[in-house]
């Protein structure tokens, strides 16, 4: 039985030292610093939200009159991102800054939020969502915040499977974003379209800095044929 | 968990995360398990035994593969396992060696997959049993005897194949 393990072992398609020093590359620091941007849960603090979450399930008297509730981001200096929910479950989702933004499925997903949220490069005041591309969804769902032009509410609920939030700013790199919010349907094939910078249109250029740990297809900016840049 | 402190964690393992999720599902697949993985280990830092974090970050990234995995067909798999060997950058086959590790890790790849795995972290990730027994959560002295049963249902499939045995023959 010896001789199968020496050549199982030398049939490993990877030698024991590849990728040495690769996670100080470019690539690999560059992906330290988004993780490192991405706000942290604390045990103790994740241990009180969930808790918080599983009363409001039980018994709805338990939140109603409390206001907003923060739920995720982080404390300390501004958060990359932050959840906060109203006493009728609506969330409200605040992005300080974007690049920071990874995780904010995942949070999104643990309160109702099934669809998927991507980010997009190009300002959207350029660009529109095609008619088959837009998802139906109820008029209430999305609802920018007032003053707040880096807010956004969502109707949990409301926001199928199906579905891909596309965030993005409005123009320019301001701080926090102005955002714009596009609900496309998942399954179609570039539904944004933006103008060109030499006249035409482009599909819309999606990053992908907001990965769902928990989600089968995580990165999967790229399924519904938004056009990934190469951040990673 | 600290920024410094992650920062070490990342530096120390990453390679290592990324010759796991390599040797399974390719080097393209592997840098998003291992930014996946990393992710997880920032999020949830209380998690991470700091003291000994690498069965952890494995057991984290096998989790994070089998989500992956878990949309594709089985064929599909074995098609891409088979195929992310030879797509590997890192890889140098030479002459006669190619034809026999590649029937090496096709007779891998049709074990069960639970056979699979204990191989493949004991062999190829260089695990230690404990560590490995860690990993797929289980006893270290049911993981001894998953191992054995591996490694005999192995051998016993590299017997059944007349061409390796022939090409082993050769080498020899």
């Amino acid at each position: 039985m010896n001789d199968e393990l020496e050549a199982l072992r030398e049939a490993n398609p990877v030698s024991a030292d590849a990728y040495q020093d690769r996670s100080r590359s470019p690539e690999g620091l560059e992906l330290l610093r988004r993780i490192t941007k991405t706000p942290q849960t604390r045990g103790s603090r994740r241990g009180w939200m969930l808790a918080a979450a599983g009363a409001a399930a039980a018994v709805a008297v338990v939140v109603t009159g409390v206001g907003l509730l923060p739920l995720g981001g982080g404390g300390g200096a501004p958060a990359a991102f932050a959840i906060e929910r109203t006493s009728d479950n609506t969330l409200i989702v605040t992005i300080n800054d974007f690049s920071g933004s990874w995780g904010l499925n995942a949070d999104l997903g643990q309160y109702g939020v099934r669809g998927k949220v991507v980010e997009m490069q190009q300002p959207t005041k350029d660009c529109a969502v095609s008619e088959t591309g837009k998802a139906t969804l109820p008029p209430d769902a999305l609802r920018p915040v007032a003053g707040a032009p880096n807010r956004i509410e969502i109707k949990p609920g409301a926001i199928t499977a199906d579905t891909t939030l596309v965030f993005g700013r409005v123009s320019g790199a301001g701080s926090p974003p102005a955002l714009q919010v596009f609900a496309v349907r998942s399954s179609v094939n570039q539904p944004i379209t933006c103008a060109a910078a030499g006249g035409g249109s482009t599909p819309a250029l999606t990053t992908q800095p907001v990965v769902n740990p928990q989600a089968v297809n995580g990165n999967g900016a790229d399924s519904n044929g938004l056009t990934p840049t190469p951040t990673r | 968990m600290e920024v410094g402190e992650f920062e070490e964690l990342y530096h120390a393992h990453y390679a290592a995360l990324l010759r796991y999720g390599t040797r399974r599902v390719g080097h393209d697949t592997a840098k998003d398990v291992v930014a996946e993985t990393f992710l997880v280990a920032w999020r949830r830092p209380d998690a991470v035994p700091l003291d000994d974090p690498l069965p952890w970050l494995y057991a984290t990234a096998r989790r994070v593969l089998a989500n992956h995995l878990r949309s594709e067909t089985r064929r599909g798999r074995l098609d891409e396992r088979i195929g992310a060997v030879g797509d590997s950058p890192v890889e140098a086959d030479h002459a006669d060696g190619v034809a026999v590790r590649a029937d090496v890790r096709r007779a891998l790849a049709e074990l069960p997959e639970v056979d699979q795995e204990v191989l493949m972290l004991t062999e190829w990730d260089g695990l230690s049993a404990q560590h490995a027994a860690e990993v797929v959560g289980c006893t270290l002295s049911a993981f001894k005897v998953r191992l054995h049963r591996a490694r005999r249902r192995l051998a016993a499939r590299l017997t059944a194949t007349p061409r390796l045995i022939s090409v082993r023959g050769e080498a020899k």
